[in-house]
């Protein structure tokens, strides 16, 4: 049913990979970044991710259920799914695929240094030094993508402009999955002109 | 070899010899001042000050022609046109040579229009403009060859040097600040080589020493990362400046953050319809849980339809799924580890379903029970919120 209907979800005309691949021809040189933005528009990713997602949630299983909730458990799979797709190229999917384990070591550790924490920070003047409103910025974008924490500018905006596409398409391939599977109207997820399928089709 | 052509030229005598090495030492006088002060172009630098340190006679000749052929290409390979290239003030001209020197407005125009150019993506254009121009001027006249393969080793020996002396991206080519001479200022890179540095082209009234250029260098980099994700992300590409650029970024990677959240949870709550089945329904914080986030505030457009749905299939399953533990059947369409799992909470939804409704399970009794336990369900749902 999925592999059926995935052309369903490139014909909806926004994303046109074949655009982007005009548009790093006419630079004449195609930088990583531009590589990224192009592949993770096309039928053949969107196709592979669908069905890697599909066979992770057939295989979620339920015992992890009663320690988180279940949807917890689906926008993991998906995750790795996509870093999976990703291949082993950029950070954040490395960071993805290796810090299941890891994460969980830094959260142990972590309260055990929480206690002596708030008394520094008390003792030293908050803000006395006004950190440059760009600086934060770039430190709050290199948390948000799972491993640039300590990541330069350059590079994290590379691996930043990697993750977005990864991202968006993640979101395609999950909402029309979840539009193919409920079978009821599909409630907009996003406000951008991004089509779900009018006409639900019932599963 | 360019003494000799000299002579055919016209002029062959030693006095016109000295002359024309006054003319071309103070030629080469003004293109080591501007080499060493400005242009750091690996040919001109590394043949110049070499030069200048009173290499032969022949050399010094030799290096004039091809310098004035790859920076004008519009010279006859003629030895005599370099020494009018580096004399534009004197009037005095050897009598045979072609009169095809380029006059200064030409020179100027010609490095004004090498000036703007775009950085790396273009100067493979242009340099690659250039080798079929200067090819085009060395063809007429194969005796220039002897002085450019004279000049090339030494250049790439050169090139090597100022590889190592340079600290910026190497080869890059800079605009002088306005100086006097613009013609020879700012010039293009007249080898088609393609060296494996980041060729930055600095413009007209910029500085150029290394740290700034390696500044620029990372800022053009940054840019046009910045760029990229400015298309990318919709509604950006009015916004100019960083910060803000970077607050509608991070606003967008969290928006699709979240997107991918909300979808988790829909499609959590319409797999139980068909792989997940009502097992994780037995637990009544599973159910809870479940059927809260169905009430959760990005739900409430569908959710209406979605809760309704949803009771339904808990009632159902919860049926179905008291229907297996009395019987002991398998239900259609389950699979085998599921029902395996089934027996693990058979035990915790025997306690739980005696102290919710108090009464043992019977089958008399299976749809009061399952309206019974969707209440107290109900009552916890709303507990939990």
């Amino acid at each position: 049913m999925i592999f059926s209907d995935s052309p369903a979800i490139e014909q909806n005309g926004i994303l046109d990979p074949a655009k982007d691949r005009i548009r790093i021809r006419k630079r004449g040189g195609s930088t990583a970044a531009q590589l990224s933005l192009s592949r993770w528009r096309t039928s053949k990713q969107n196709r592979i991710y669908s069905a890697k997602l599909f066979d992770a949630l057939r295989r979620i299983r339920r015992t992890d259920s009663p320690v988180k909730p279940r949807s917890q458990s689906i926008k993991v799979a998906a995750d790795r799914a996509l870093a999976v797709t990703a291949g082993g190229r950029t950070r954040w999917s490395n960071a993805i695929l290796a810090g299941r384990s890891i994460r969980r070591k830094n959260r142990r550790i972590r309260p055990a240094g929480g206690g002596e924490r708030p008394t520094k920070l008390l003792s030293v003047p908050r803000r006395s030094v006004k950190i440059p409103a760009v600086e934060r910025k770039v430190k709050f974008l290199g948390r948000l993508v799972p491993g640039c924490r300590k990541l330069p500018l350059p590079s994290l905006l590379e691996e930043a402009t990697d993750y977005i596409a990864a991202l968006e398409m993640q979101v395609r391939v999950m909402a029309s999955l979840a539009e193919k599977l409920s079978g009821f109207a599909g409630v907009p997820v996003a406000s951008r002109p991004e089509s779900d399928s009018a006409s639900p089709i019932p599963s | 070899m360019e003494p000799a052509r000299c002579s055919g030229a016209g002029s062959g005598n030693s006095g016109a010899y000295a002359t024309e090495m006054t003319e071309t030492l103070r030629f080469e006088e003004e293109i080591q001042s501007l080499m060493r002060d400005n242009v750091i172009h690996q040919g001109f630098e590394c043949s110049s000050p070499e030069n200048a340190g009173g290499s032969s006679f022949t050399a010094l000749l030799g290096l004039h022609p091809s310098q004035a052929l790859e920076l004008l290409h519009e010279v006859d390979p003629s030895s005599s046109s370099g020494f009018r290239l580096g004399d534009p003030k004197t009037a005095r001209l050897p009598l045979n040579c072609s009169p095809t020197f380029p006059s200064n407005a030409t020179l100027i125009e010609r490095a004004t229009r090498f000036s703007v150019f775009a950085a790396s993506e273009d100067s493979p254009e242009g340099s690659s403009a250039f080798p079929s121009n200067s090819d085009g001027d060395h063809s007429p006249n194969p005796k220039s060859d002897q002085p450019d393969s004279d000049l090339k080793p030494q250049r790439q020996v050169k090139r090597k040097e100022t590889e190592k002396s340079s600290k910026a991206k190497a080869p890059s080519k800079k605009g002088k600040p306005a100086a006097g001479d613009d013609g020879e200022g700012s010039r293009a890179n007249p080898d088609g080589e393609k060296l494996p540095y980041v060729h930055v082209r600095a413009r007209r009234g910029q500085a150029t020493d290394s740290h700034s250029l390696a500044e620029r260098a990372r800022r053009e980099k940054i840019n046009a990362r910045m760029k990229l994700l400015q298309e990318l992300v919709p509604g950006c590409s009015k916004i100019s400046g960083t910060a803000l650029v970077l607050d509608e970024i991070i606003n967008h990677v969290q928006l699709l953050q979240r997107q991918v959240e909300i979808l988790s949870m829909r499609l959590a709550a319409v797999n139980p319809r068909i792989d997940f089945t009502g097992l994780d329904n037995l637990l009544s914080a599973e159910c809870g849980r479940v059927a809260a986030s169905g009430h959760g505030p990005g739900w409430v457009d569908g959710s209406c339809n979605g809760v309704m749905r949803r009771s339904h299939q808990y009632d159902d399953q919860q049926q179905q799924i008291w229907h297996v533990e009395l019987q002991q059947q398998e239900a259609a369409g389950w699979e085998r580890d599921e029902t395996q799992q089934l027996h693990h909470p058979h035990q915790h939804h025997h306690h739980h379903h005696v102290f919710i409704s108090g009464s043992p399970p019977g089958t008399s009794l299976f749809g009061y029970d399952s309206a019974a336990s969707a209440l107290p369900l109900a009552s916890q749902l709303k507990s939990e919120m």
